[in-house]
Formats: C-alpha cells, structure tokens, sequence
C-alpha cells in the first residue's frame, strides 16, 4: 500500500506557531479577566432572602472552582484549582470571558477591590501573587509568596499577604514593591484579616499577631524591612482554625470546638466559648452577633457584647462552606444569614431571632456558595454551578 | 434464606485476576496448570438478599437477620455523623453495606474474590466502594468494625476529592500503618487489647518502625501500631494535624512528608517521641508489675499455643492437651504434665473434615473418660467432634443445620453433657447443651446477648459463663454470670465495663472461679470467690487479682493445689506457663452474688429511618470493575489496538466481560481482523460456571507451522464444582469453526473443532510469601479436540503435576514437583519447559516437545529477615528472603526421549515492595555425563512452584 504522505504547508505552520505563542502569552500572565464598565459601576448588593428560591440553571463548570466573586448585578469571577480565572454570567448561566490560566496550580487567596478597580490573586503551590486591573484586563504586577493563602488585606495603600511558610509581607499595592516582610515561627492557613487600623494574623501554633501596616523603619538598601507585630497573644487554639472579623472585631472558632471573640483594641479575647463539635467553617460577624455554625450541624447565634446565646438551631450535618449574610436594602445591615449545609442543603434564618425563611435542598454535596445581588450562586462536589433566583418577597 | 447444596468460587487473588481468570478459562485452549491450583470459595447457601436504602447508606442483608441489619444501619448513620464531623468532609454517595449474619456466611462473599480467613472482621473495597463485614457474635465487635470500615471510606474519599481538586488524578493512598491505625483510632479509641501489644512490642522489642516492610507484613501489630502513633499524635498535636495530613498529602512526595509539614517536625524527630513517650509510660507501669517468666515455668516455646485443657489418663498420669499454630497449621498436641515433650495428636486444617480448628476462638475440653472435645468446621458447617485421646479414634459428634459457628465446648463433670456457646442462622450467640449422643441440644440462654465461654462448675450445678447481658449501654463490657441449667436460675458475678473473660472453676475448690479481666489495665487473671453456701449462695463474694502482669494473659486453667496453668501474651505469640497462685492476692473488691437482672438493660438500637428509606428485594444491576484500553505498535504486525471492560452486580455474583481488539494493518483488513469475545459468568452457586463467544483473528507464528492467518469463531462454556475447600474439578468445552492461512504454499484450512477438558484439582498447601512450604498440591488434566469436517481426532492432552512440600524442620522444606505432559493428534500443541519456572538453566524456547518429564527438587529453609536499599529519594526493600538449593532433571520431545538432562544450582528469592516476588537462580546445567563448565544465572519473578 502507498501511503499518503502530509505535505506541511508553511502558511499553516505559520500560523499555527503564532496561534500557540499567543496562546501561550494569553494563558501565561498578560491577560486577565476584564470587567465591563456596568460591571465596575454597579453597586455591590445582596439579595433580599424573603423571596422563595428558584433553581434557575445548573451547568457543568470546566475546573473545581476554589472562589466565586460576585460583580456587578449579575456576574462573578470565579477562580479554580487549576489557576484558571473567568467571569461568569449568572443570568444567562453562561460563562462570558475566556478562560485565563495566569498560574498553573490553585489560586488560594484573593480580594477583589471593584472600586479601585483591582483583583488581587495569589497561589500558595506556585507561590505567586498578582495583581491586575479590572477595566483594562492587564497584569499589574506580580511577585514571589510562597504558600500565600487566605484572604489578603488592603491597608493604607499595602496588599498585606501571609502563607504557610509563616511569612507575612506588605506589597505596595500598585507597584508591587514589597515594603516589609515578617516571619512568623508557624504556618499560617487563615491569611490576613483587617481589623481597624490592624491587620491580624493567626498562626497554627495557635498564637494571633497584630501588624500595623505602615512601617516606621525605612528600607535598607534593596532588602524589605523586618516589620515586627506591636503585640501577640495565645489564644489557645487548634492549627487549623476559621477567621472571621466584622463589627470591630475577630472571631476565631477551631476543630475543638472552641469560639473565641477578640477585641483588638483590649488585645485580648472578649468571650471564649466552648461548643460541643469542631467549627469548620467561616462564621458571620456583625456589630451584635457572632452566628456560628458547628460540624454537627448546629447553628448558633452569640451575642458579642455578652457572649451569650441568642437563638440555636438545629441543621441537618456538617457545615464547612462559611456562612453568608444578606444585607437589608435600606440601611445596609445585615438581617438573614444563609447557612450551606455540607449534604447538601441550604437553610436561611432571621439574624434577629432564628426563624426560619425558606430550605432547599440541592441533593449534592456542597463546596462553594455565595450570594449575587439576585440570588445564590452554589457549586456541588460535580462541579456543578447551580443557580438559585430569588423571587421577590411579594411574588 | 434457602438452603443449597450448591457451591461456587475458587480461591482467586484479585478482582482483576477473578476476571483474567474467567477470560483465561474460556478463551484459552491451552492448560497452564500451574495458574490453577488455590483452594476454593464455596457458596454453600443461597440468601434472599434485600436492600435496604437509607439517606448516606444503601444495606444489603437477608431476612434471617432483620434485626442486626436495623441495628447496622442504625450505626452507620449515627458513625456516618460523627465521622463526617472528624475528616471535615461529607460523602457524596450512599454507601453500600453488605452484611452477613456470621463468620461462616461471611466467608461465602463473592465481593472479594479471594478467600477470606477466620481472622478478617470485615474489609472495605474500593473498586465500588462497598463495606462488607459479619456479625461475630458480639454486638460491640460488629459496631466496631461498621466504624472501622467507614472511617476507611471517609478516609478514601477524603485524599481522593482533595487531590481530584487539586487536579491529580493519581490514586495514591497513605501508607498502611496509617490507613489501618486510624481506622482503629478513630473507631475505637485506645483499648486494653491495644495496650497489650504495644506493651509486648515494647518489651520484646519488636516495635517496628511504622514504615518498615516487616511491619506491612506482621498483620495485627502493624494495626495497633499505628494506632498508637495516632493516639501520640492526635493527644500531641491535635486531630486537626492528622486532617490536616490528609488534605495536604496529595502535593507532598510522601504521607510521612505531609506529616512533617503539618506538625513543624521531621518525622524521624515525631517517631522517636512517640517511642520515648511509650518507654517512658511502659517503664513506669513496668516498675509496678511482672514478667510471666518470674515466677512461672514456660511450658511452650514455639508458635502460639492456646486453648489448654488437663485430664488424667487411666494410669494417673496427668496430660496437657492445647491447640498449637507452630508449623503454619492449627494442630492439636499433648504433652505429659512434667515433661517437656510434645506428641502430636490432631492434624488440622490439611482436610474438609477439620478444615479449621478456631485457634484462638474456641477451646478443648477433655472428659473424666478421656475424652476430648473441641469445634472444627467440617464442611460448611461447626461440629463439635469427640476423639478418644487414648485410641485417637472419633467416638462422637453432634452439629445442627440452624447453628453455624460453635465455640468453647465443656464437658460436665459426669461426662454426659456438654455445655458450648453457638451461634445461630441470625447471628445471636446463645449457650446450649447437648446430652452426649442425642440428635439436638438444648437452649439455656435464647436472646440477643453474647453469652460465651461456658464451664461447668464442680457439682455439675452452674454453669459460668461471659456475657454483655446486663450492661447499662453497649461498652464493651462482658461479665461474669451463673446459670443453673436445670431451672435455668441466673446470677450475675462481676460488674463493671471491663472484659471479664474465660471463667474456670477451680479444680480443688468449689467455691472459687478464676478469669481473665483487664480490670487493671492489661488483660490479667483475677479470681471470683462465691459466699460460702456455694453457687448459689447469696452472702458476701470476693474478688482478688491474681496476677499483675505487665503485658497480659487471654486464658487460665486453675489445676489441682494452688497450681494455675496461664496462657499469656507474649512475644508477639502465645504461650503456656505454669504458675503458682499468688496467696497474696490483692482483694479488689467485693460482690453480692445477689440475682441479677434477668434481662439485660442496653437493647440494639433499631434504625426506623424517614419515611423514604424502605426495603426492596435485591436486584440485578451492574456496575463497572473495569475499563482499559490499550494501543500498541508493533513493527511487524502494525498498529493493535483493544478494550476490555468488566462489569458485575453488587454482590459479585455475576461478572460480564468484555474483549474487543483490532489487529488490520489495512482498512480494508478492518473487519476481518476484528477480535472480540464476550463472557458471562455465574458465580451464586456452588456451581460456578461461565460461558462465552469469541472471535478472534490474528496472524499467529508457530516454530513448525511457520506464519499463519487464523480467523477462529466459536462458543465455550466452563464450569467448576468444589468437592470440598481443597478439591474441585473443572470441565470446559468449545465449539468453534477454525479457518487457518498459511503464508507458505500449504494453502487454507478450514475446521470445525470440538474439545473438551476435564480436570480434577487439590490444594492444600500452606504459603509464605515467596511460596508454599507445605502440604500438597496436585492437578489433573485430560482433554481432547475433535474435528468434525475431517471427522477426526485433531489432539489430545493429558497433564499430570503433582507438588509436594515435606517439613523436614519447622523452618526447612524439601519440595518436589513432577509433570508430566503428554498431546498426540494431527495438530499437536508443544510445550516449553525451560526457564525459570520450568528446568532452570534452559532459555525457555530451548526444550521443547508435545511430550514432556519434569521434575524439580528444592530444599528451601530462610535466607534473610530483610534487604533494605535506602538513599536519599528513596527506599527499596525486600523481605523475606528465602533461599533454596534445586536439583531439575527433565526433558521435552516429539516422538522419541532423549534422555535426561537437568540443573542444579542456588537461588534466593524475596518478596519485593510487599508484592512481587522476585527470583535468582545460579547454577549449572548437566546431561548428567559431564556438568556445563559454566555456571548460569536467572532472573525473573514469580512464587515457586
């Protein structure tokens, strides 16, 4: 048999060869997602959760996600284990950008500054932070952090970053440049969290740091500056303990079981609970309560200036998935909170009292929700993007 | 649940292989005898399974154990709640559970296609994700393996969804010791058992490094082990740490590299805390107590030795009988009382009738006449079995078909009856007695309790025995109790949450019961004395420690003077001590010996889920075991590609396999070069039969055909029919039409072939890693082919290989194989003898024939504990290493012998990674006129012969 053999055309591998370098530079770090102008004007908001949930879509995502951020009135970033970044109409449950790779491994932390139109990311296994623009969809800058995880922190015009290798740095948020570095002698799973004018940082030798962020030493020569925390405390808590802050304040909660509120300003805890099932997941802070749920299944409403219970109620297993609130649309403070339960299900409460507003069960593990200005967007352990509109609380 | 007598199964080594296997038998014409010995799984009863569906599980059972499986179901879901809370992780499908009644059914599983020993208490697999597990008897044991098995599913899934997350599709699993040590940890906690061992491991030092070879190999230790690390980790760093390890280790090179991570230490430094804390803990306790040897004769030294019983024989001379695993089997022995010889009496395990002796489950007992009475399963079914221990002759023996496991048989003291525990058909254990000679046997107890251990008392009047009746809550407390047969009276003796074990009258003393209790931490023995009027008297009882080891004991048999005769734990095995008892006992407390509660006060719970759980009869649906494909190139037949995909039902009883290749060098060739086969296979009954159609169509070479086109198309069907666990025979027979192109001038042929193969098999030999060192292995084989559009015979087969393995010393065997092969016909088959496997020495394609004589003889003893090869990056290791030194003598030919020719040499092979082995053999070749001058070495792998 005479086989026939493939003549290469040049114009063909031409292409083909510029095809993939473009590729190469899109998917590298050159490009990242970019925001329309709507997007970037539109006001921040949360759902009303009175309204009974619709499933409105569900579709396959290509990459676990490991963040969901909502823009504008209908949209959100989403960013994956693979390091992929992409924006993502809710409404018509398509994705609407292209898929940027800017890391090739999980991005772990991040903050999305809409108004200073700016996304920050950050990879702890490729060790990677960046910044890009939203409007214009370009890289800003990028720098070394190995093991940067969490939420990251804007303070007085510094990206404050920490890792698992313990080491906390302050970025000049526009430049990059790194203004001063810190070491801390533990791993650090919980990222930077602001609280005031501090930024904290809780260790997993269960000790809580608090930075100032502007330094007062200068650089010398080339080397960042040694940046020492103004004060530490033990707290007394498990290595992979949850953070949360809010209302002037910073909630720790840790597999034991244990909930602590800390006050910056007295440095010390404020109340010290003891639950009886690990906390796992995120909880919510506001100015009168600390709502926690446990690993039981148990949500628990706190009253921060006491630290005594306001309401509990029983959920169905495991939440690991933090807890989200929803804002009141008149003065802008928070009044329900939405609770994903691991198995699947999704309860709202009355901040106030506890009571019940509506239940749905998405039948599949969940891993990742948060709330859009006209619903609740949710991820299973497929995958699987699914949707739920909130009809308005007339309907 | 209908009773069979059908059987199925055989004894296969992987899922993967079940399936080769079915393939193997009917796609391949060709015998290779040597991959089909194995003992055999037997289906002895067919259940009518259901399947109960709740939110996390979907449970599979019969109705005979209706209220065990509410009760599993019930802990499962309440364990599936704790356990998601620990791994901070919740499953995303429902759980299939398969649970049998006890041990016996257990055993009859075709979700694991090898056969599964009496020590296995459940196991988890993971191809579909099941958790399959008996019901032992004791309601604890059966919650704690439920708990064991999910946290190893939790675990699973835990490491496969982190690392999926991560992108890593690459299944990799934490070590053993860590599987196997949380799974206990984080069902059980720490327990006296556990605390035992450790103990001895420390003492005898043997505590092994968690990541050494011997460890993976050891079984239990390598269980306790690790479960101790992680009681040290988890009380040092938190359980956080341990999560923590799970989550990271899919980016780390190893679990041990997770763990280092999370807790800050290298793992040399967290190993040689935890062996420090254990020193430092055990040195303490130590100071406070004692060794066996201090105060005691050692009266076994090799082997585990258990089960003691004492009788006096018609001269006065006073005997000691016991079970003993010291040659690999469980064999009974004697030993005069005073002497330290040791005779023989009982071989076990080596025959259907005593294909298990229960060592360590059960007990013997010896009549006032002399008679012995111990529990052997024989068949498919426990019988008690009486043996005159003066002729050695069976005088009795009593089983009932609605009692499948029997324990700890006890003669009265008048020697008519016999008092023993039982377990029935629902998996409840009960006691019984059974007037020696009588068809039936009597229930004493009849409820949901564990009531094992009988003995009877001095007078023939109670009865004492073990039991988890009267427990507030299910802790795994047993304790003592008396039962008066004839009125059927009970009274309860020991309280507490401990382990009260093994209850024995004293010999001399009525009044007094010693037995085995870890009141004080360890398992030790510790005696019951009964108020003054005796049994059933109702003053003041005391109750004293006898012993206060440091590592343990598991049996007493109080004898005549202050003698007592304890089995202890020590060395990693047991032995037998004499020993005087201390009359300086610690009284640890008093009793009442007041009645107890007739009925006990913990009750098993009863899973009565949301009204959507519901019970519907077991059906048929398939799932995939497994999927593969597979591309090649070969420079001379081109491209070839294929697919095999296997599916089977939940419980594994049917199997569908599927083969298709291609092998067209040319699209036009496309169709006619299509190989595909389909194969189904039945495996519920005793019968296990399969059938199947193939076509394939391939260019084949033959050293005396020369190259040929084959187009073959036919059917074949197989079947196996286990005589008992050690014998079967196989039948197998193909239709199929044959069209063969020579490439040379000979032209085509066209046939339509018929053969069939007849077999008879049996195994019973008994293994160590790299092989068998005894027992007996034979096959038979004999078949034919015949064509029936020449109308002529087209071959006939006849195999003989028979393997025999003779202990010359415990730990020396001389082995020795003969095969014969013998094919005749118009289209013969050869065979090739050489190489590793065959007449060492010889390249494989070097000695050939339709006729062959092989025999190969080894002497093989053990060479090496371990070869450890450790750098940087990496370890590599093998052990054991055995050696052998060989003597082949064989030859293969056509039409006339040519004599012999042979080998002989030294080889050493090891068992590499825990899984392969690997072997090399050096030697010279010989016609047995003038010896090769030059020495030959192999290599290859695989067990010996």
């Amino acid at each position: 048999m005479t086989g026939a053999r493939l003549q290469p055309n040049n114009t063909i591998l031409r292409l083909a060869g510029a095809a993939l370098l473009a590729g190469a530079l899109v998917q590298g770090c050159g490009l990242g997602p970019r925001l329309s102008p709507e997007d970037l004007a539109a006001a921040h908001g949360r759902p009303d959760l009175r309204g009974k949930p619709e499933l409105a879509w569900t579709v396959k995502l290509p990459s676990p996600p490991t963040a969901l951020l909502p823009v504008g009135a209908s949209a959100a970033l989403i960013t994956t284990h693979r390091g992929e970044l992409y924006r993502f109409n809710l409404e018509a449950g398509v994705r609407d950008s292209p898929i940027r790779q800017p890391v090739r491994k999980a991005i772990s932390a991040h903050l999305l500054e809409v108004g200073g139109r700016r996304l920050y990311i950050g990879s702890a296994q490729e060790g990677d932070l960046r910044a890009y623009h939203l409007g214009r969809g370009r890289l800003l800058w990028k720098r070394d952090q190995a093991g940067v995880t969490g939420p990251l922190a804007m303070m007085d015009g510094l990206l404050l970053a920490a890792g698992l290798s313990g080491t906390v740095t302050a970025h000049d948020a526009e430049e990059g440049g790194t203004v001063w570095v810190h070491q801390l002698p533990g791993r650090i799973y919980q990222g930077v969290w602001r609280v005031g004018n501090l930024a904290l940082v809780l260790a997993d030798n269960g000790k809580l740091y608090a930075f100032e962020a502007r330094a007062e030493t200068s650089n010398d020569g080339d080397e960042p500056a040694d940046h020492p925390p103004i004060w530490e405390r033990e707290l007394g808590v498990g290595p992979n303990a949850v953070v949360a802050s809010g209302g002037g304040r910073l909630i720790v909660g840790d597999g034991d079981g244990l909930l602590l509120c800390i006050d910056p300003a007295r440095k010390e805890p404020q109340f010290r609970i003891q639950l009886d099932s690990p906390i796992y997941s995120r909880p919510l802070v506001t100015e009168e309560l600390v709502v926690v749920a446990t690993a039981a299944g148990d949500v628990v409403a706190i009253q921060v200036e006491d630290g005594l219970p306001r309401w509990r109620v029983r959920g169905n297993g495991l939440v690991k998935v933090p807890l989200l609130a929803t804002e009141d649309g008149n003065n802008g403070a928070p009044w329900a909170v939405l609770v994903p339960f691991a198995r699947g299900e999704l309860l709202t409460l009355e901040l106030g009292t506890g009571r019940e507003l509506w239940r749905y069960d998405l039948k599949q593990p969940i891993v990742l929700a948060n709330l859009t200005p006209g619903g609740v967007a949710v991820v299973d352990h497929r995958n699987k993007l699914s949707y739920l509109r909130l009809a308005s609380p007339a309907d | 649940m209908r009773r069979s007598t059908r059987r199925v199964g055989r004894q296969w080594r992987g899922r993967r292989a079940a399936l080769g296997m079915v393939g193997l038998v009917l796609l391949t014409a060709t015998v290779h005898g040597q991959f089909y010995f194995g003992r055999n799984k037997i289906q002895y009863d067919q259940f009518d399974w259901q399947v109960l569906a709740t939110p996390h599980f979907q449970l599979f059972y019969y109705p005979e154990e209706e209220e065990l499986a509410r009760a599993a179901i019930y802990w499962a879901e309440e364990t599936f709640d704790e356990l998601e809370q620990k791994f901070n992780h919740t499953l995303t499908r429902r759980v299939p559970l398969v649970i049998y009644s006890n041990h016996l059914h257990f055993e009859q599983t075709n979700t694991a296609p090898f056969l599964i020993p009496e020590g296995v208490g459940g196991f988890f697999e993971f191809v579909k994700g099941r958790v399959v597990l008996p019901n032992n008897g004791s309601m604890f044991d059966f919650r704690h393996v439920i708990r064991h098995e999910l946290v190893h599913v939790f675990m699973y899934s835990k490491i496969s969804s982190k690392a999926r997350e991560g992108g890593v599709w690459e299944q990799r699993l934490p070590p053993l010791w860590f599987i196997e040590g949380l799974a206990e940890w984080w069902s059980i906690g720490w327990d006296t058992q556990a605390e035992m061992v450790i103990r001895d491991a420390l003492l005898h030092d043997h505590l092994l490094p968690l990541e050494s070879l011997s460890l993976a190999a050891s079984g239990f230790l390598l269980y306790k082990e690790g479960q101790s690390f992680l009681r040290f980790l988890e009380e040092s760093y938190g359980a956080d740490r341990i999560r923590q390890a799970m989550e990271e280790f899919y980016h780390h090179e190893t679990f041990e590299d997770a763990l280092s991570t999370v807790t800050g230490k290298a793992y040399r430094d967290l190993m040689r805390s935890w062996r420090m804390s254990l020193k430092q803990t055990a040195a303490e306790e130590l100071a406070q107590q004692t060794l066996p040897g201090n105060d005691a004769e050692q009266l076994t030294h090799v082997g585990a030795n258990v089960a003691p019983s004492v009788y006096r024989d018609a001269k006065g001379h006073d005997h000691l009988v016991y079970l003993s695993s010291r040659d690999g089997y469980t064999n009974v022995y004697r030993q005069s009382m005073g002497s330290s010889e040791e005779e023989l009496l009982i071989r076990g395990e080596r025959t259907p009738e005593l294909e298990s002796l229960h060592f360590s489950q059960s007990g013997l007992s010896v009549s006032k006449d002399g008679v012995l009475a111990f529990v052997a399963k024989s068949y498919e079914r426990d019988e008690i079995q009486l043996v005159d221990l003066e002729s050695l002759e069976k005088v009795g023996g009593f089983f009932h078909p609605h009692l499948t496991s029997i324990r700890s048989p006890s003669w009265s003291p008048d020697g008519r009856q016999i008092v023993f525990s039982a377990q029935d058909r629902g998996g409840t254990t009960d006691l019984y007695l059974w007037r020696v000679g009588d068809s039936t046997a009597r229930h004493l107890t009849r409820d949901i309790y564990l009531d094992r251990e009988p003995c009877f008392s001095p007078d023939g009047k109670w009865v004492v025995f073990s039991s988890d009746r009267g427990r507030p809550q299910l802790d795994g407390g047993t304790n003592l109790f008396l039962l008066e047969p004839a009125s059927g009276e009970l009274r309860m003796l020991t309280d507490g949450p401990y382990q009260d074990r093994r209850p024995r009258w004293s010999a001399d003393s009525p009044d007094a019961v010693h037995f085995v209790s870890d009141r004080s931490g360890t398992p030790n023995i510790w005696k019951f004395v009964l108020a003054a009027e005796g049994a059933g008297g109702s003053g003041e009882s005391t109750l004293s420690a006898v012993t206060n080891l440091h590592i343990g004991a598991i049996d007493i048999l109080p004898l005549r003077g202050d003698s007592l005769l304890i089995t202890t734990f020590q060395g990693y095995s047991f032995q037998l001590h004499l020993a005087s008892e201390n009359r300086d006992a610690r009284e640890a407390g008093s009793n009442s010996g007041g009645p107890a509660a007739a009925t006990g006060i913990w009750t098993p719970p009863r899973y009565e889920g949301p009204s959507g759980s519901d019970t519907q009869p077991y059906r048929l649906k398939y799932s995939l075991d497994i999927a593969q494909t597979a591309v090649a190139y070969d420079p001379i037949f081109g491209f070839l590609g294929g697919a095999q995909l296997g599916i089977s039902d939940m419980l594994g009883n049917r199997y569908y396999h599927f083969l298709i290749a291609n092998t067209a060098q040319t699209s036009s060739q496309f169709l006619s070069r299509f190989n595909v086969a389909a194969t189904a296979a039945n495996l519920t009954h005793r019968v296990n039969y399969a059938w199947g159609m193939f076509r394939f169509a391939n260019e084949y070479f033959d050293p005396f055909q020369g190259f040929f086109f084959e187009d073959a198309l036919g059917l074949r069907a197989a079947l196996n029919y286990p005589l008992n666990v050690f014998r079967r025979v196989e039948l197998s027979g193909s239709l199929w039409r044959s069209r063969k192109d020579f490439f040379d001038q000979r032209g085509p042929t066209d046939a339509l072939l018929v053969s069939n193969y007849l077999s008879f098999v049996h195994d019973n030999s008994l293994w160590v890693p790299v092989g068998p060192i005894d027992g007996w292995r034979l096959r038979v084989t004999a078949g034919q082919t015949f064509d029936f559009s020449g109308s002529r015979l087209h071959n006939y087969t006849v195999l003989v290989d028979n393997r025999v393995y003779l202990r010359l010393a415990r730990r020396l065997t001389f082995a020795q194989r003969t095969m014969f092969w013998h094919n005749d016909g118009t289209d013969i088959r050869r065979f090739y003898i050489g190489g590793s496997w065959g007449l060492r020495g010889y390249r494989i394609t070097e000695v050939l024939g339709r006729k062959y004589v092989l025999l190969n003889q080894e002497l093989r003893f053990p060479f090496a504990q371990s070869l450890l090869l450790n750098t940087r990056t990496f370890s590599l290791g093998m052990a054991p290493i055995r050696g052998a030194l060989f003597l082949d003598v064989g030859n293969a030919w056509d039409f006339e012998f040519p004599g012999f020719i042979g080998s002989y040499g030294f080889g050493l092979r090891g068992l590499f990674m825990g899984g392969l082995v690997l072997r090399l053999d050096i030697g010279r070749k010989t016609d047995f006129r003038s010896p090769d001058s030059d020495w030959f070495s192999q290599f290859f792998f695989g067990w010996d012969f």
